[in-house]
């Protein structure tokens, strides 16, 4: 992989909540397990009630995230655009998708797998360190911000898809 | 123009309004309070004479002490809104009743009886302001704002003293009372409405509900008194009060005296009294708004805790050179200017820093106690020197006293820092070392707790008990261990006897015997190996007969048993045949010929060159096997390897470093202090380094290994910055007690410190850059500010022997948690440590910080350019690459356009 790849990789990877508290020296061992994939419009990346194994970091395009049951639904909760990752709380958990991501203008997206995750946890704990500092900033601000802004809450939802 | 105001007045985001309001406040009771003291004063000193002073001190003394008490009693537990509303409608009632009391008779009383209102009030109304601004203030911000709130008191004693002197000659000094009436209402009015719209004070926590109020009221003044005596500021402060009160209120005297004898008139010494005030107070605004601050944080607390009392000696050895106007002037300057600029708000912060539960009773025993003591000792002292007809009978004592008040102020200088250490810790919860030291030594009760786990259900559990057994308590752990191999199963059994390794078992070989029959054959094998560790002859034969057993690891153990006991030549002969044949079979028999290296040396040379030479050849195929158990068999048995490391398993070994599973690279990490491998040290300080706690004591372990003066190789090594960060942090902290000498560790310490001033810089550069947000941009940012929070922590290691722990976590506790609390009680901390150029410089990084102030010290790094150089010539690797990448970036963005 081309270092100026490693490196956007990396800060997609920072930019994202469950990875932001990681250091960008062991956030390289993650950036190399990334891989990409290339979606077309109107492809369903998952869909609601999947089992969910991937987290998603969009490179290029622009993806819509919707909690509707109904597979023509285009009412979306959030829309996502280059830079934005979703599907993360799938890498931490097991359960089915909570919504359905289309995509709305050509994607590409760079994935992780859960299981290859779990390995690199195991492989360099400082990243699971990392990963907790985030998710337990994470929840703080979701304790401040929980009865004041739905709108928010309703973001992170579909964030955690 | 609003923001450089607010700048400079050091008020912040959202304090705006309780800034506002508590100045109004403290302009209202200023401003009432010259009124109150110019007429006071002036009736008293004209229908009564100075002569009846001395005795007004002393009532006042017993009154005070009366008050306070009651005071005292009720300051903790109501809140402090409440309380100033109800001594606000208090006051202005008794000052209208006074009003009507000299309007009606023409009887003197009245006018000692409002000079004692007066006199009460202002004591009250001080204490009780700068409390209540701290029941709704944080620390730093009652720090901060102090003299700003100070100085709006002493705004409003201007405009009060320039009423009195305008509007006396035309209403006369009797009516101004009802103007101070008058002041008083809007008071309580506006603590009313401010409390409704904004809640009551933040900072205020009520003691329980009971209703023996004035039976606790002297129980509270005990409990002061005793706190005061454990307390080595609180009593050094108590006795400087008692000696600043006394020098005090003889200048007050002394001035009273001139004035009284140069204006003839009570409407000339009322409207000088108000000149005066707001002369005097003038200029003390001045101090308090453009000089208070910044004295205090360039010359510290402790500094401008001497001035008052230098001043007061002046003052008082002035009148008695020259008992005189231009003198009495001075002292008024000195005890209406200097006191209230500097004396007032350094003893606020001198509070400050006592637990905040005893603050309230704290001031309240100054004001009821020692207050009290000195003003009656002074009236006492007056009253019998001013019979004597000459100045210098009172000024030579108020002399003497000053000099003691300095005395005092120094010793509560000593103090204060260690008071602050105390409270800051009480305030972050953190646990006294003597909690820990029960836990430490061979007590009957610590050992308990280990066999409690010990025997846990869980051998995870179990094990490390054992483990932590076998260290501290040696003589008991064999007894403690083999009783709960009896209840484990085979494997745990396997694990927990590995641990008595150590220990003398010549007492447990009958129960060795019963467990070598017991289990499986791995475990046997464990068996014989503790048996040939006791060199015990009785098993001989089972050993030699295992020579020949189809399990390899039973027919290792059995080689090893026999080479621990005395044999012939032939025998040997024998065993090396035996042991050949296990490293040159397959890889599960070579796995268990690895156990057998440190075998070596028992057996004679002859045979051993054959062994080393069959175990090069293994090493190097074993390695090559993807099969990971057998990979780290291999490199932990190359570690006990004590030849020189085979150059062909080398390149094995490189790989075995850079292993995704962290036991191969801890297990690699562990070979590489074998001689002949030269560039071992780069590849240990990487291990140092690396993301597995495991592998990073792997690599300090090789280190101690390889180096002759650890400690010395550390602090180079730090020094110089060859390993990363992370390396740095783990070595630093495997430095065992008594660690680096204290001087190696300030140097430390300010190594680090200056390096994170320049992270921080080149941060700054970086984050002030014009332009559009590059990825290259982004990641340097971002690597620059994980390198300055790991640089800080390091520097922070450093000052740990320095300092005691609980100063060290204080701070960790400001630069890591974000926490406006915890950074203040840093800022503390640090701006009060004996000197050290470290904390200096990481007061200043922290305050910058949090204050957004943009300032550059290292030269070279204040364009983006000079930090992405400064970056690509760092010794951090990581950095390097960062920036080695945003100077490709930019070329590529350059050629594009």
């Amino acid at each position: 992989m081309p270092v100026s790849d490693l490196f956007k990789r990396l800060l997609l990877l920072k930019h994202s909540q469950i990875f932001s508290m990681v250091s960008t020296e062991d956030l390289r061992m993650v950036a190399g397990s990334l891989e990409q994939v290339q979606f077309f419009r109107g492809d369903r990346i998952f869909e609601i009630n999947d089992q969910g194994d991937h987290l998603y970091l969009l490179v290029s395009g622009k993806v819509g995230i919707s909690i509707d049951t109904d597979p023509g639904s285009r009412n979306f909760i959030a829309t996502f655009g280059p830079g934005d990752c979703f599907g993360e709380m799938n890498l931490l958990d097991d359960l089915p998708r909570s919504a359905t991501a289309l995509v709305l203008e050509d994607a590409v997206v760079l994935t992780l797998e859960k299981s290859r995750l779990r390995g690199l946890i195991l492989s360099y704990p400082e990243i699971s360190i990392g990963m907790l500092r985030s998710m337990s900033m994470r929840l703080r601000e979701a304790n401040l911000r929980a009865p004041a802004a739905p709108e928010n809450q309703e973001n992170d939802n579909a964030r955690d898809a | 123009m609003l923001k450089g105001l607010k700048k400079q007045l050091l008020i912040q985001e959202g304090e705006t309004g309780n800034v506002v309001y508590f100045l109004a406040v403290f302009l209202l009771v200023g401003s009432g309070m010259a009124i109150g003291r110019g007429t006071a004063d002036a009736l008293f000193l004209k229908r009564l004479g100075i002569e009846y002073l001395p005795m007004m001190y002393m009532i006042q003394s017993l009154l005070l002490a009366a008050v306070s008490l009651v005071y005292a009693a009720f300051a903790d537990r109501i809140i402090a809104e409440k309380f100033c509303r109800i001594i606000f409608s208090v006051l202005t009632l008794l000052v209208f009743a006074s009003w009507v009391a000299m309007s009606r008779s023409d009887g003197s009383l009245v006018y000692p009886l409002y000079y004692l209102l007066y006199e009460i009030a202002s004591e009250i109304l001080l204490v009780h302001a700068a409390l209540y601004m701290s029941q709704n203030m944080t620390t730093m911000q009652a720090k901060r704002l102090a003299p700003l709130l100070y100085a709006g008191s002493q705004m409003g004693i201007i405009l009060g003293g320039l009423l009195l002197a305008a509007a006396v000659p035309i209403v006369g000094t009797q009516n101004m009372l009802l103007v101070w009436c008058a002041l008083l209402l809007p008071g309580v009015l506006l603590i009313i409405t401010w409390h409704r719209r904004k809640g009551p004070s933040t900072h205020f926590r009520a003691p329980p509900r009971g209703s023996r109020i004035f039976r606790e009221c002297t129980n509270q003044v005990k409990q002061g008194l005793r706190y005061s005596w454990s307390s080595e500021l609180l009593r050094a402060g108590s006795f400087a009060l008692f000696f600043m009160v006394t020098a005090f209120y003889i200048l007050c005297y002394s001035t009273h005296r001139v004035y009284a004898q140069t204006f003839e008139t009570e409407a000339d010494l009322a409207g000088f009294y108000g000149m005066l005030t707001a002369a005097t107070s003038s200029i003390a605004l001045l101090i308090q708004i453009f000089v208070t601050n910044k004295a205090i944080r360039r010359y510290g607390v402790r500094r401008i805790n001497l001035l008052f009392p230098l001043t007061t000696l002046t003052a008082m050895s002035a009148l008695a050179v020259s008992f005189t106007l231009p003198a009495a002037l001075f002292g008024s300057f000195n005890k209406d200017a200097i006191m209230p600029a500097f004396r007032n708000p350094v003893r606020t912060l001198f509070y400050s820093v006592i637990p905040t539960y005893i603050q309230g009773r704290a001031r309240a025993i100054s004001v009821a106690v020692v207050l009290p003591a000195a003003l009656f000792f002074c009236g006492l002292l007056l009253s019998v020197m001013q019979k004597l007809d000459s100045p210098e009978f009172f000024l030579l004592p108020g002399m003497a006293a000053a000099l003691v008040y300095l005395h005092f102020n120094r010793r509560m200088n000593r103090a204060y820092e260690g008071t602050l250490i105390n409270t800051l810790k009480e305030r972050l919860f953190l646990p006294d070392k003597r909690l820990y030291s029960e836990l430490h030594g061979a007590s009957k009760e610590v050992l308990d707790e280990i066999v409690q786990g010990l025997n846990h259900e869980d051998p995870e559990v179990a094990i490390a008990f054992a483990r932590l057994l076998a260290g501290s308590f040696p003589e008991q752990a064999a007894e403690l261990i083999f009783a709960r191999i009896d209840s484990a199963n085979t494997a745990t059994a396997d694990q927990l006897l590995g641990l008595l390794g150590e220990i003398d078992l010549s007492q447990y070989r009958e129960r060795l015997y019963k467990l070598a029959e017991r289990g499986d054959e791995h475990f046997q094998a464990t068996v014989i190996h503790q048996l040939a560790g006791q060199k015990d002859p009785g098993y001989l034969e089972q050993a030699a007969n295992l020579l020949e057993h189809a399990n390899p690891r039973l027919r290792a153990a059995g080689i090893h048993f026999c080479l621990h006991q005395p044999a012939t030549g032939k025998q040997h002969e024998q065993l090396a045949q035996e042991w050949l044949g296990l490293i040159q079979g397959n890889t599960g028999t070579c796995k268990a010929g690895l156990t057998l290296i440190p075998d070596l040396s028992l057996i004679g040379p002859q045979h051993r060159e054959r062994l080393e030479d069959a175990y090069q050849k293994a090493f190097v195929h074993m390695l090559t096997i993807d099969a990971t158990n057998t990979r780290i068999s291999t490199l932990n048995g190359l570690s006990r390897w004590e030849r020189p490391l085979p150059d062909t398993a080398y390149p094995a070994l490189l790989q075995a470093l850079s292993d995704d599973n962290p036991e191969t690279r801890a297990a690699a990490t562990r070979c590489l202090p074998l001689k002949g491998n030269h560039s071992r040290t780069p590849h240990i300080l990487h291990a140092a380094s690396d993301s597995h706690p495991g592998v990073r004591e792997a690599g300090v372990n090789a280190l101690k290994a390889i180096s002759e003066d650890y400690s010395a190789s550390v602090l180079r090594l730090i020094l110089e910055n060859t390993p990363p960060l992370r390396g740095q942090i783990a070595l630093l902290e495997s430095l065992e007690q008594p660690g680096l000498p204290k001087v190696d560790c300030e140097r430390l310490a300010i190594n680090k410190a200056e390096e994170a001033c320049q992270l921080q810089d080149a941060l700054t550069t970086m984050e002030a850059g014009e332009g559009p947000d590059s990825p290259a941009g982004s990641l340097i940012r971002l690597v620059l500010q994980e390198r300055l929070n790991q640089t800080i922590q390091l520097a922070l290691l450093a000052l740990e022997p320095l300092y005691e722990a609980g100063t060290v976590k204080i701070i960790r506790a400001g630069f890591a948690s974000g926490d406006r609390r915890h950074i203040e009680n840093a800022i503390e901390v640090l701006g009060n440590l004996e000197c050290c150029n470290a904390t200096k410089l990481l007061l200043q990084v922290l305050t910058r910080m949090h204050d957004d102030q943009r300032a550059y010290h290292a030269p070279g790094i204040d364009t983006i350019n000079g930090v992405i150089e400064w970056c690509a010539t760092h010794p951090d690797k990581w950095l390097q690459q960062c920036a080695e990448y945003f100077i490709q970036e930019t070329k590529t963005e350059d050629a594009r356009v």
